[in-house]
């Protein structure tokens, strides 16, 4: 099961916090923001938003992609 | 075999006595805290602070938790309430109620998840080494007070989860997502919470009581941004000082129990008797049960004390 993750880069600061942090290495950093570059890595710790100085970073939920998922409508 | 202490959300009398409310302070009473905690001893209280963007909100109401913690006072203990996920989830659990308790609420692993003690596993099942955060390391005495729920990845949360991933850090929570590649029917991820518990437990022998909150039992856990309707009626409280003798009981009593109408267990057509976590989200619950039984944290065969 995979994540989806966003950085809102108006709001990143190039701290690289999330970076240091992702056990998954999910994050670069690029020109001085974080980029999720691998983000299907993510398996949802929130190590990254924990850390985010500026609530950069959202997580979408895991559950929309999970088994009971099939009980909702989209 | 374990004795599970039973309070019933179900109302025998029109008497006070006969709410959950004056039950549960019966059942803490009865329970074996009173040998557990000691005068002078720091109570980590382990709970859900809930989501964080407040979609979610069946989580524990926080009169339970209140009794408890002046239960812990009265005993002597310490006691404070804490939860993963830094300051900002901190902040949350003020929000949703807990703050007003009366009681600090403290992140378990610092502000920002730093402050972590790595263990090593013995006889790990899946992994080796485990980060705990110090609050509850340091503690004397963990009161693991869950909310029993559907999660995704396990089938079911309860008592076992609520410390396994709830008073560790980021690294071990992604080494145990991490497994859920391994197969479908969720084995190897439950494996990984045993080996979890098993570390945070380690330097608290006889210094831990679980409890489960068996009401507003909701398809997935407190953390999804949305809650829905609980897909049995409340069914109560239940405490033991045997995890896996707990947690099978409350299974077995979410199996054992009606389907709620509207839920998403009446929609899967689940028949009571019927493994509903496994049927709701294909992994079946029981792993992470058996798996702390083999590890030799608990039994399996349990005696239901009514309160």
């Amino acid at each position: 099961m995979s994540y989806k993750v966003y950085v809102d880069q108006t709001k990143c600061i190039g701290c690289a916090q999330c970076y240091a942090a992702c056990p998954n290495k999910v994050f670069s950093i690029v020109n001085k923001k974080s980029i999720p570059e691998h983000a299907d890595k993510c398996v949802g710790c929130r190590a990254c938003i924990v850390k985010c100085p500026t609530n950069a970073i959202t997580i979408e939920a895991r559950d929309v992609e999970a088994l009971y998922a099939r009980f909702y409508s989209t | 075999m374990s004795k599970v202490l039973f309070a019933s959300a179900r109302l025998e009398k029109l008497e006070k006595e006969y709410s959950l409310t004056y039950k549960f302070m019966k059942l803490l009473d009865m329970s074996p805290l009173k040998n557990i905690v000691a005068e002078g001893n720091i109570v980590a209280i382990k709970i859900h602070f809930g989501d964080m963007h407040h979609g979610g909100y069946r989580i524990i109401r926080p009169i339970f938790i209140k009794m408890l913690v002046d239960y812990v006072k009265k005993l002597g203990g310490i006691p404070f309430l804490t939860d993963t996920w830094g300051l900002k989830h901190t902040v949350v659990g003020i929000e949703n109620g807990y703050g007003f308790i009366g009681v600090p609420l403290i992140p378990v692993s610092g502000i920002k998840e730093n402050d972590l003690v790595k263990i090593h596993v013995p006889n790990p099942l899946r992994v080796n080494e485990i980060e705990v955060g110090t609050s509850v390391f340091y503690a004397d005495v963990l009161i693991n007070f869950a909310h029993s729920k559907g999660h995704p990845s396990s089938g079911y949360g309860g008592a076992i989860k609520n410390i396994s991933m709830g008073c560790v850090g980021p690294n071990t929570r992604s080494a145990i997502h991490n497994l859920e590649k391994n197969d479908t029917i969720g084995r190897a991820f439950q494996e990984g919470l045993a080996d979890a518990f098993h570390a945070v437990v380690l330097n608290k022998y006889n210094k831990v009581f679980h409890i489960n909150y068996v009401m507003d039992v909701a398809p997935t856990c407190d953390c999804a941004p949305w809650s829905d309707i609980p897909i049995v009626p409340d069914i109560g409280i239940l405490a033991s000082e045997d995890v896996v003798a707990l947690e099978k009981a409350t299974i077995d009593l979410i199996n054992q129990a009606p389907i709620a109408p509207y839920s998403i267990a009446e929609k899967a057509g689940i028949k009571p008797g019927e493994n509903k976590f496994l049927i709701l989200h294909g992994k079946d619950p029981y792993i992470q049960v058996e798996a702390l039984y083999k590890k030799g944290l608990g039994k399996m065969e349990y005696e239901i004390i009514r309160v």
